[in-house]
């Protein structure tokens, strides 16, 4: 399938590490600590420059850390090198069309396994299959909303 | 496509040849006593299944495939028993070439195959739900 979790594992801490909450496995500590006001931005920056971070969250996080009332939070970003397919939401956005996908090719299958005309390997793993995808979709949403809910949090 | 998934393709390839082999398996012991019904006829002949590997482009890997369901050629065995309708002149029935010693371990083989890419199967979504779980 097309959704990898290692994959997914890494962009969600690419995401947490430019919203400053703690990722998950092998991260960077001045990313997931947050460290010195300095430094985090500098490396906010440079994701957002290379276009891992989210926006909003970027956003966010300058504001907080400047402390002066920021002209561009209300408008969009014009960040180089920032195209659309490497924002959080849209990758959110296609794993979740992945899924669905996934999963109505399962339905299908059990269908089809009903009627008798596939084969039970086929089905098992195809129902295998859509349950870890649904299970990687619905991990990564809570972890997002943790991070934003957690962003919401801070005392700007 | 994910290797772990790819690894779930495979093994169930295997399976599926494993399970056309209980199914020639089967055959063969369900017609150990099959004869001729007419005289000097063909007893049922023991079948035999072969596999052969398949690169599969999608999946990037070599998946198991049945080659061909062939027929045992070996020599019939001959028994005496005139009143039989497959009865040739002499009263001879040409038996099966069926040994239910062979049938029983090929199906035995057949059944640790399909554990084994069960096994597989198994531990490879246990490797992905570890991963997964790393998030929570």
């Amino acid at each position: 399938m097309a959704i990898n979790p290692t994959d997914a594992i890494q962009a969600y801490n690419a995401a947490a590490r430019s919203a400053g909450v703690r990722g998950v496995g092998p991260s960077d500590p001045m990313g997931a600590n947050g460290a010195s006001a300095g430094g985090f931005q500098s490396l906010l920056q440079s994701q957002m420059a290379q276009g891992t971070a989210d926006p909003l969250a970027g956003q966010l996080a300058a504001a907080n850390l400047v402390g002066t009332p920021n002209p561009a939070l209300t408008q969009a970003p014009v960040v180089p090198g920032l195209t659309a397919p490497n924002t959080l939401g849209q990758l959110i956005r296609g794993s979740i069309q992945q899924t669905i996908d996934i999963t109505k090719q399962s339905e299908n299958m059990s269908m089809g396994a009903i009627a008798g005309q596939t084969d039970m390997r086929d089905l098992v793993m195809a129902v295998a299959n859509a349950e870890l995808t649904l299970q990687t979709v619905v991990t990564v949403r809570d972890k997002v909303i943790n991070a934003y809910n957690e962003i919401i949090k801070m005392p700007l | 496509m994910d290797d772990l998934f790819k690894t779930g393709v495979i093994a169930s390839s295997g399976m599926k040849a494993q399970a056309t082999r209980l199914r020639i398996v089967s055959e063969n012991i369900a017609n150990a006593n099959s004869l001729s019904s007419e005289a000097g006829g063909q007893p049922y002949r023991r079948k035999e299944v072969s596999f052969k590997n398949l690169l599969d482009k999608q999946v990037g890997a070599d998946l198991v495939k049945v080659n061909r369901i062939t027929t045992d050629k070996g020599e019939l065995e001959r028994t005496y028993d005139p009143s039989h309708p497959g009865a040739d002149g002499s009263g001879y029935v040409l038996q099966p070439n069926v040994n239910p010693l062979i049938e029983m371990m090929d199906m035995r083989e057949a059944q640790r195959s399909y554990e084994a890419n069960l096994n597989v199967i198994s531990v490879s979504k246990d490797m992905l739900s570890k991963t997964i779980n790393m998030l929570r």
